[in-house]
């Protein structure tokens, strides 16, 4: 891949803030992994096989982009021909996406952007609605890296529609740092899957993802963790023109030493934009859900409503949950709530399922799948959904 | 089909029920009435297996075998059932789902296959028409929202789809309107039969116009302290409970 200009422009601009600010640490957050670990001197990248088999995901019907190190791999992909662009490389939008990120204050976008070969750039234009969910997948070509750190931009035209599922990079002893940046025209609906599953043999995984919204559009994520391994996930979205809506959810269901730390954030610039963060997990073993949510809204954003709500159940005495909830508001007349809870499975609940007939695991399986069916239920992608709903709710940590 | 001899329970090392003793013959409806924190909806927790409260001593034998060593899924299985005074609400639960889950549970203990998902949903509707049950109750999550009438119908479409042997009602007249009283008595008429018994705690004489009763008792202090028929319901009605209780009625003015 040969650079040309504007690429090597952002990386240098992301490369001199990235040097003043490092990386982050205890110190800026409670996120430790990078902290702990110099990352230069580790030698040892296994290439273990994994048991995360993308394609069970991925119905025949959908496209598929596979990207590797250097670009495309055509030959695996399955792009969507009509009214929609997939290129790797560089082009004057990747500068104007990109350039405001170059002064980013989070050292893992800027490490992202200065380090990055290429960007993989999804463009569905105007008034295009997909029939098919996207699928970003990453292939074998990423095994020999130390530092994996794919650049995605996905751009909606206005009215487009279009769902993209991100797929696990699967390495075993890298790290990755991916970053996706969306950008949702006016009256465009996008949607965003975040797969990070399997991710235990990698040293850590962080993934940062950055969405802008114009007016009447909407953007839905949902992230779903399972055998997550290190995760730092920081999902952020801008409102920059009234009645768009987004609601970011996450289901994480962990167990033995997965530590997830997820970071949510909705920057309402105007008013009359609707946000909703919505975090549940389910924590076996020595796991970690820490949860970072914050709901900025600017002087003069009136009528704006956002809002979070984290909701943790604990089933071993060693798992913990975090929740650190943030509400900065400037503008009169908002509505911002946020509310956090830590518990077990309610026995009431259990007792009453329990003199129906229900056997008492039975019964806790289906409290749990409950408690997160809901935000699968969400997913508006019928393959990903009921793969997911099997994987996440009939999983050993859920029970049976 | 149900027989009590001598049961003390207490929960939290407060005791509550002091010796009480029961028998209800298949078929039968007994009526069991009394004053507030008596220990009326304990007992019927304690026959239904809830695992807060510990029996002390004392026996109960439900169709021939000993209720006390099965957990709350197994009597319900076996034919136990209680419409609770506070039914709890579990949200994100779906009520549908879980009616479907405890209709399975029930048919797999009878050796019979899982019901198809869409017989099932003509039977919930079909059931809850004859309850008067808005359809809307059934997407959503269990009790959650529903006002104290809808609760308590949503107890008896329980009772109609799991088919018990021994029905406990616990309340079940109170917070519902005059109409939704007489379709529910209804129901539970319809729904006697020569091999199931009902025991019917209750406060007022107006279910037991609807639904009367063979046997009534009165429940005091953690005992049964009298038992009669359905006539010992008005004179209660007339006298309340002080002269049974020993206690001195309560000067009027003075
Ligand atoms: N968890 C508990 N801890 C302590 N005391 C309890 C507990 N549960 C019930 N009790 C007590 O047991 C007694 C009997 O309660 P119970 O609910 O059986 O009364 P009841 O006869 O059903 O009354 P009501 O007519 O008001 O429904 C009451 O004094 C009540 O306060
Ligand atoms: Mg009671």
């Amino acid at each position: 891949m040969i650079l040309v200009s504007p690429l090597i422009d952002l990386k240098s601009k992301a490369s001199q803030k990235l040097q003043q600010i490092g990386l982050p640490t205890v110190a800026h957050e409670d996120w430790k992994y990078v902290a702990d670990q110099d990352f230069e001197v580790i030698k040892s990248v296994s290439h273990a096989v994994q048991d995360y088999k993308p394609c069970s995901l991925i119905l025949e019907t959908e496209y598929v982009v596979v990207l590797g190190k250097s670009g495309i791999d055509q030959g695996r992909s399955r792009l969507p021909k009509n009214g929609v662009t997939v290129e790797f490389g560089d082009s004057e939008v990747n500068q104007n996406a990109l350039s405001g990120l170059t002064q980013s204050d989070d050292g893992m976008v800027l490490k992202a952007i200065s380090e990055m070969t290429g960007v993989l750039r999804i463009l569905v234009n105007p008034q295009i609605s997909l029939d098919q969910p996207i699928h970003i997948a990453f292939d074998e070509s990423f095994l020999n890296e130390q530092w994996i750190q794919p650049v995605v931009i996905i751009e909606l035209g206005e009215k487009a529609t279009a769902s993209v599922v991100v797929h696990p990079i699967m390495v075993a002893g890298g790290v990755v740092n991916g970053l996706v940046v969306v950008s949702v025209a006016d009256h465009a609906q996008g949607e965003i899957v975040a797969l990070n599953l399997e991710g235990r043999s990698a040293q850590f995984v962080s993934m940062s993802y950055r969405a802008t919204l114009a007016e009447s559009s909407q953007f839905q994520f949902l992230q779903a963790s399972h055998h997550a391994g290190k995760v730092r996930s920081d999902v952020q979205v801008t409102f920059t023109a009234p009645h768009a809506n987004s609601v970011l959810r996450a289901v994480l269901v962990l167990d033995d030493q997965d530590a997830v730390h997820l970071r949510t954030h909705m920057t309402h610039l105007v008013g009359e934009c609707f946000g909703r963060q919505l975090v549940k997990s389910i924590l076996n073993g020595q796991s970690v859900s820490e949860f970072h949510g914050g709901v900025y809204v600017a002087k003069g954003a009136d009528l704006t409503d956002s809002s979070q709500s984290n909701e943790n159940l604990l089933l071993s005495d060693q798992a913990r949950a975090i929740s650190r909830p943030q509400l900065q508001i400037h503008a009169d007349d908002v509505k911002a709530a946020h509310g956090a809870n830590v518990g077990q499975l309610d026995d009431r609940h259990i007792f009453y399922l329990m003199s129906r007939g229900i056997p008492r695991a039975q019964a806790e399986q289906f409290l749990l799948q409950s408690f997160i069916l809901e935000a699968l239920d969400s997913i508006s992608m019928p393959g990903v959904k009921s793969a997911l709903k099997k994987r996440l709710m009939i999983s050993g940590e859920i029970g049976e | 089909m149900v027989s009590i001899q001598e049961l003390y329970a207490e929960i939290e090392g407060k005791s509550i029920l002091k010796g009480l003793s029961l028998d209800v013959k298949p078929g039968e409806v007994h009526a069991i009435m009394g004053p507030n924190g008596s220990g009326k909806s304990t007992l019927g927790k304690i026959l239904a297996g809830h695992p807060d409260y510990e029996v002390t001593s004392g026996s109960v034998t439900f169709d021939g075998g000993n209720l006390l060593d099965m957990d709350a899924d197994e009597r319900a299985r076996n034919g136990v059932f209680m419409a609770f005074q506070y039914p709890v609400e579990i949200p994100g639960v779906n009520n549908a789902s879980f009616l479907r889950m405890s209709y399975n549970a029930k048919r797999k203990h009878l050796g019979l296959p899982e019901v198809d998902p869409f017989e099932f949903e003509l039977l919930l509707q079909k059931q809850s028409k004859l309850l008067k049950l808005g359809e809307g109750l059934l997407d959503r999550s269990v009790n959650d929202g529903f006002s104290g009438g809808e609760k308590k119908r949503n107890e008896i479409l329980q009772m109609m789809l799991l088919e018990p042997k021994l029905v406990i009602l616990d309340e079940t007249d109170s917070g519902l309107d005059i109409d939704a009283l007489r379709i529910v008595a209804e129901s539970v008429n319809r729904f006697k039969s020569p091999d199931r018994s009902f025991l019917v705690i209750t406060h007022y004489q107006r279910l037991l116009d609807y639904i009367v009763p063979d046997v009534v008792h009165v429940l005091a202090n953690g005992k049964i302290v009298k038992t009669g028929d359905h006539l010992l319901v008005r004179e209660l009605e007339e006298r309340g409970y002080d002269w049974l209780t020993g206690a001195i009625p309560s000067e009027v003015g003075g």
